[in-house]
């Protein structure tokens, strides 16, 4: 096992921040999922011992990871946060960070981590001058320059355009088919599904639920689905969407329907036919259930 | 480890050139300098060497040791925090106690190389058109030296309140709180603790350094209690840098880096 953690509490203060976690992380990549605040990089900052657990007990790659240096080596560490020596170069940065995780020819480790990442153009530019692109790759090469078996990502795709995401997504990948686990955090589901099938989901600090990410695709795409509609003549769209099978339940709310449906493709489908067949005059669909906090509320409440 | 240590020196040394910092050390070595040129120049009746003495007790090795403590000090520890660079440090072959140690050495010993620029530019200044000081070499160098205990007493200080508080006000508060309630109103007032402050200590070091052992004019205000000696003196500040030193080390032990989100 790569995390094994036991009963894992942290709290800052009065806040708790990781509520009784326990979890198994095996070998390649795994997701954690979990939307803003749910306690995903406070797991992530004990797992590399920059945090310490207020109780209960974590293991990473068999050691425990707070004040272990032994450990520190061994893993990678991509923050969420642009935290850099602005003044250095990509160069430089990625050299320097090598040399105090111990690698001796810690100029070459730093030349082959930025080629990895296709950094080598802008390898001798400040970090200052860097686009968000860059500084996302830049920060991958610092976290893999010193060869480590286990690499902690902390939402790397966040803010990054689809080309350069395509790119990193590539770039985790092929670290993980040369032997290294990954741990990527994210609070968006189709970013994890494009790198993992196996995912942990956390909310509010609590583990949720862990395994296979079709099970969660299978929740989202089952599990009663609201719907937000706006139309110029509320109540005709009611009276005519009350008649649908699709539909369970349907509240009128200051002019705005909102209707629960199972079966949200076939409603989707269907939904401009019945608005027109009551000149209800459709204005605006929106599904507020259609994000990742909509599951974990679901998910919570079972 | 040695070699990972290394790369923390070095580390250290480009955080400590980098930055609105840096900007402010310079100011704050050169400015006593320009002064003193300025009343050696436009000054009467001035002696060089008293301009040069005052300026030392005044400026240099108060103000001047406190304030590049205080800048560098809650950087080493609260600055990295904050911009987000602990977690790469943190994440390191080398423990966190000598991480603290390396960063507060190579930090003690560049500020007291300032310290010596700095003296020496005022000595040079103060004698602006009106000779040599004498002794002014030896003079500046036997500040330097009791300039840098100073540095490495109030850094260890400062790095202490970066490490143990967890905003950069709150550690801010910590470590210009004491400073001014006992630093300045116990060196300026006459009083039997003024004995347990920083600076009445490095005077009492400077004593028998510089003035040829004779109280001058310039320890008027310490005159109605009894100026530590060299012994008592060293012997205080030793106390104190050790007691903060590892304090620091402890308390970088302990410390999670948390981040923003923590509060």
């Amino acid at each position: 096992m790569i995390v094994e953690a036991e009963r894992l509490n942290k709290w800052y203060g009065r806040v708790i921040a990781l509520n009784d976690v326990s979890l198994k992380i095996g070998a390649g990549i795994t997701g954690l999922l979990g939307p803003n605040g749910a306690g995903k990089t406070s797991l992530m900052r004990i797992l590399i011992g920059l945090m310490r657990e207020s109780s209960g007990t974590i293991r990473v790659l068999g050691e425990r990871p707070w004040n272990n240096p032994k450990l520190s080596v061994r893993i990678g560490y991509c923050p969420e946060h642009d935290g850099f020596y602005e003044g250095m170069t990509g160069t430089q940065f990625v050299s320097a960070l090598a040399r105090i995780r111990g690698v001796r020819d810690a100029a070459g480790a730093a030349r082959r981590a930025i080629d990895w990442v296709h950094m080598d153009e802008a390898a001798d530019r400040k970090i200052v001058t860097y686009s968000r692109g860059m500084r996302q790759r830049i920060k991958l090469a610092q976290a893999v320059a010193h060869k480590p078996e286990l690499l902690i990502l902390d939402e790397p795709l966040t803010g990054s355009d689809p080309l350069v995401r395509q790119e990193l997504i590539g770039l985790i990948k092929t670290f993980a088919q040369e032997g290294g686990s990954v741990i990527v955090s994210s609070h968006v589901l189709h970013e994890i599904e494009q790198l993992t099938r196996s995912i942990v989901l956390i909310h509010r600090g609590r583990l949720v639920a862990e395994g296979d990410v079709r099970q969660i695709r299978d929740l989202i795409d089952h599990h009663p689905h609201t719907v937000e509609v706006k139309a110029e003549r509320p109540r005709e769209l009611a009276a005519a969407l009350a008649r649908e099978p699709e539909v369970v339940e349907i509240r009128l709310d200051n002019g705005t329907l909102w209707v629960r449906t199972p079966k949200p493709d076939q409603f989707y489908a269907k939904l401009p036919a019945i608005a027109l067949g009551a000149e209800a005059g459709l204005l605006e669909i929106s599904s507020p259930d259609d994000n990742l906090e909509a599951v974990f509320r679901y998910l919570t409440e079972q | 480890m040695l070699h990972a240590a290394i790369g923390f020196v070095g580390l250290t040394l480009r955080s400590l050139t980098g930055g609105k910092r840096a900007w402010a050390a310079a100011l704050l070595v050169l400015l006593p300098p320009v002064f003193a040129g300025l009343a050696a120049l436009f000054g009467k009746q001035v002696e060089p060497i008293n301009l040069f003495h005052g300026f030392i007790f005044e400026f240099s090795l108060w103000f001047v040791i406190y304030l590049l403590s205080l800048i560098y000090g809650i950087a080493l520890t609260m600055g990295e925090i904050e911009d987000g660079t602990a977690g790469y440090l943190y994440l390191s072959a080398v423990p966190k106690w000598l991480i603290v140690l390396i960063q507060m050495a190579v930090t003690t010993l560049a500020l007291t190389a300032l310290l010596f620029v700095n003296l020496a530019l005022t000595g040079l200044a103060a004698s602006l058109g009106k000779g040599e000081i004498p002794h002014l070499w030896r003079d500046v160098f036997s500040c330097t030296l009791v300039g840098g205990a100073g540095i490495l007493v109030s850094l260890g200080y400062y790095v202490t309140c970066g490490l143990f508080f967890r905003s950069p006000m709150s550690a801010l508060a910590g470590a210009l709180i004491p400073t001014f309630f006992w630093e300045i109103l116990m060196t300026s007032w006459p009083i039997k603790f003024a004995g347990f402050t920083l600076t009445n200590n490095l005077r009492g070091m400077l004593l028998p350094l510089v003035f040829d052992g004779r109280r001058g004019p310039l320890y008027r205000y310490v005159r109605n209690f009894h100026l530590p000696d060299y012994g008592e003196a060293s012997m205080f500040l030793s106390i104190l840098a050790g007691l903060f030193l590892v304090t620091a080390m402890v308390a970088a032990m302990n410390r999670s880096i948390e981040g923003k989100e923590a509060r």
